[in-house]
């Protein structure tokens, strides 16, 4: 067969299919770990948190308060713990994520305006629950003492639509936009998805590159793209491109198209941004294994990168909260833009016009590979394993 | 009989602790496993603290559409400025150009106050400020929710008793008639950092152990397959001149197993089939052709593991929570023996899993991925109780879900050990299982069949 770019892509199909792991690290981890994502949070929110009410009381009015807060959906009161020690020893165990307490007396205070106090203990150790739960015994502990406010009110002669304005005299409405039931998985699915995806690509690239450094193959490697090193990386990499375009495009299909994931902008872009972010994730690899023609160096970077992206790519904490130092390294994961893409085309539908840095951003990644390649030449030809 | 039974044990415990020399020995004489062992503990906690030690998102900037420009609204506006969560960028025009601020990404949200505000208040119609929150990241949200919901409370009391005294009523009796007090407990601040790191040190300690047991079962099947099913006592790694002495060295030790007088290993290695040596009990019989008995195998290397991670078990659960002030209630041998089974645990699992690790790389594939999916298993940031079926089963399976959630309920929340008895537990009962799964693992890699060449 001549040398060229087509014996290259031929040899490298050859060698994907001769081994399981390459099947497995391209097409069954990414589509398993996506349905993985999809299934643990198809509730969008963990509503029903296990809660527990002390109740001190035990009169008409707390079992009222208690029956309420089992009603919500944020609680499911699972315990009525006898006293705060044994209500305390519940979280601590972990069988409840917060508690709430009536004093005792609360009735009999409540009603001649003594001021009894409510209190609520949430575990924010665990911090999704912790904070429904904080939610959920704030409104009922707000709404409450907003109802025995309007009963003294309207006892005094109040009439309850004026009461209702003196209890609350202006009011805000918070607009959750484009996500009003706040449901989770619309961002940890699709964000940790890609995330994942990088981070196979990130592994496989560098496998594949530093396994035929390791095998001492890369000069026949060399040799079939006619010692060319840009044709042995473009033949090598493209059936992986493929593979992978392919993997990034179902998994789309399955977010937007089958679980219909809000979609507010344009699938065609969503769809272009996983092309370029599938390319720049490989030209990433690509760069390192240039940089350092190391296997287990290669790797590790890839690896470390890929698993730092999960935090780096502010898919949870904001980058403008953290240390302005750690900038640059959220700038050079490709999954940061496509996220942001993500965040603009599909979560707010706004106009292309605004996402276009991110393009420019995922643009870069394969210049900055096609820079570097050609240090690779070297350790094709004189392929040095160090374990 | 007795006589014989206590030789056994002396004999197995002999080969025990040969397999924990050699294994040490083969940890010490790699690069790569050091780094997994001991630099990725030492690191990767503080790379965490670091990305997440600012803890709180706060000052975001906020638009501001005021149709009303009164001393009403201007208060509201100014209010919302001294927030924790709020920054106002600047008042937009309209909600034309603020939604224009907002896909700029120069504010994350926008107050919208409506032209009637200030004169609403005033006859006492109820106005309706609305407030436009940005999704993109949730954490955000939740943090100007906090902050508008206090501010709206504050400003209605304010109003409230402005208007109470006015009606000649006293404005003690409307404000306080319940009073509610929450109280957030384990990660007091709602720090994200203080509620991530505790777990996450966890799970550092379980993945590096992973990643550098497979990466040693890959290297010892590398050296084996080199060897033809023969495992050398000192591992060396694929180099080239390792390679030619190891091509070289398998004949002379395969001539030596023949003869029934391999070195390394204490007793004589049994050529063929040394299930049929006879005279010892089933247990510490040497099953495997490379002399020491699985169980001894099996054991020594977990031993050697698990002795390796007590360092960094002391560091990660200690001196990193205490620099970075994190949540640290649990006393120093609370959290190591909290941590132990898991160690055990996870020590078998990995053996186990070198079954599917062929070369020293693709542990690195098939390992890493894994982190991402124990942490949403183990229940961290999606929890438990709201999982599938099936998902909470393969989690239970997971030494760091247990051991996780034992560990921040002693670090966090301060629970004595007595509460967390059932993670702990837990811990001890898979690693009974995966010390089966383990035996299983070295018989398969080792059965008698890999010397025919």
């Amino acid at each position: 067969m001549k040398p060229g770019f087509l014996s290259v892509v031929r040899r490298e199909i050859r060698r994907l299919t001769s081994r399981p792991l390459y099947a497995v690290a391209m097409i069954a981890v990414p589509l398993l770990m996506a349905f993985f994502f999809v299934g643990m949070m198809h509730r969008g929110l963990p509503l029903k948190v296990p809660s527990g009410v002390v109740d001190m009381d035990h009169s008409q009015m707390s079992r009222t308060l208690i029956r309420s807060l089992d009603a919500m959906e944020l609680i499911d009161v699972v315990q009525q713990p006898v006293d705060y020690h044994t209500a305390m020893e519940a979280v601590q165990r972990g069988e409840i994520i917060g508690f709430f307490m009536i004093p005792e007396d609360f009735e009999r205070d409540a009603i001649s305006n003594r001021a009894p106090a409510l209190t609520y203990y949430y575990n924010t150790a665990i911090y999704v629950p912790g904070s429904l739960a904080f939610k959920g015994f704030k409104t009922m502990g707000v709404s409450s003492s907003g109802a025995l406010v309007q009963t003294s009110l309207t006892a005094r002669g109040i009439s309850s639509s004026v009461a209702g304005v003196i209890l609350q005299p202006m009011t805000v409405n918070v607009h959750a936009l484009n996500n009003p039931y706040l449901n989770y998985s619309y961002y940890l699915s699709p964000s940790f998805t890609y995330g994942l995806l990088e981070l196979m690509i990130f592994l496989v690239t560098s496998f594949s590159i530093t396994q035929e450094l390791k095998t001492y193959t890369s000069r026949e490697w060399l040799n079939t793209a006619g010692n060319r090193v840009g044709v042995a990386l473009l033949g090598k990499l493209l059936p992986q491109t493929i593979v992978f375009v392919t993997v990034g495009l179902f998994i789309n299909a399955l977010l937007f198209g089958y679980l219909h994931f809000p979609m507010n902008g344009s699938m065609l872009w969503m769809n272009i941004g996983m092309l370029l972010f599938v390319i720049a994730s490989q030209s990433f690899a690509v760069f390192v294994c240039a940089i350092i023609p190391n296997a287990r160096f290669a790797m590790s970077i890839c690896s470390l990168m890929g698993i730092l992206a999960f935090s780096l790519a502010a898919f949870s904490f904001p980058v403008e909260a953290m240390y302005g130092a750690l900038v640059p390294f959220t700038t050079i994961l490709p999954v940061r833009w496509y996220f942001l893409i993500y965040a603009n085309e599909a979560l707010n539908g706004i106009a292309l016009y605004y996402s276009r840095f991110y393009f420019i951003w995922l643009l870069c990644f394969p210049i900055a590979a096609s820079l570097a390649a050609w240090r690779l030449r070297k350790p094709l030809l004189n392929p040095v394993y160090v374990p | 009989m007795i006589r014989k039974m206590l030789a056994d044990i002396k004999r197995w415990l002999l080969e025990t602790a040969t397999v924990f020399r050699d294994e040490m020995s083969a940890v010490f004489h790699d690069v790569g496993i050091i780094i997994f062992f001991f630099a990725l503990p030492l690191a990767y906690p503080i790379v965490y603290s670091l990305i997440y030690n600012t803890e709180v998102t706060r000052k975001m900037p906020v638009a501001v559409v005021d149709n009303s420009r009164t001393a009403a609204s201007r208060e509201f506006v100014r209010h919302a400025d001294a927030t924790e969560a709020m920054e106002i960028c600047g008042y937009a025009k309209d909600m034309q150009e603020a939604k224009e601020w907002m896909n700029e990404k120069k504010c994350f949200a926008i107050i919208d106050i409506p032209y009637d505000y200030a004169s609403a208040l005033g006859r006492g119609s109820q106005p309706q400020v609305q407030f436009y929150v940005d999704m993109s990241l949730l954490l955000r949200y939740r943090t100007f929710l906090t902050s508008m919901t206090e501010l709206q409370m504050a400003t209605d009391a304010d109003i409230r008793n402005r208007a109470m005294s006015d009606l000649g009523m006293p404005t003690t009796g409307a404000d306080t008639s319940i009073g509610t007090v929450g109280y957030a407990l384990g990660d007091t601040q709602q720090g994200f950092a203080s509620f991530v790191i505790p777990g996450i040190v966890v799970l550092i300690l379980q993945q590096s152990m992973l990643l550098g047991i497979m990466f040693l079962g890959g290297t010892r099947q590398e050296a084996r397959r080199r060897l033809r099913g023969y495992t050398p006592p000192v591992l060396t790694a694929a180099t080239p001149q390792a390679e030619q002495a190891d091509m070289e060295r398998g004949d002379i030790v395969i001539d030596a197993i023949d003869r029934g007088t391999s070195e390394g290993y204490g007793p004589k290695a049994a050529p063929g089939n040394p299930r049929t040596n006879p005279g010892r009990f089933p247990f510490f019989a040497p099953l495997t052709c490379d002399g020491a008995s699985l169980s001894a195998q099996v054991i020594g290397r977990m031993l050697c593991y698990v002795f390796l991670y007590l360092p960094a078990c002391l560091y990660v659960l200690n001196f990193v929570l205490d620099m970075f002030a994190y949540p640290h209630h649990a006393g120093m041998l609370d959290g190591v023996l909290c941590m132990l089974p898991m160690l055990i645990a996870t020590a078998f699992l990995g053996q186990a899993l070198n079954y599917f690790a062929r070369e020293r790389e693709s542990a690195l594939i098939l390992i890493v991925f894994t982190s991402v999916a124990f942490l949403f298993m183990s229940g961290l940031t999606w929890p438990r109780y709201a999982m599938p079926e099936v998902l909470y089963c393969i989690g239970s399976l997971v030494p760091a879900t247990w051991g996780l959630e034992s560990f921040v309920h002693l670090t966090s929340n301060g629970a004595p050990f007595t509460l967390i008895s059932r993670g702990w537990t837990a811990m001890w009962l898979l690693s009974a299982l995966y010390f089966f799964c383990a035996l299983i693992t070295v018989r398969l890699q080792t059965r008698p069949r890999e010397l025919k060449i």
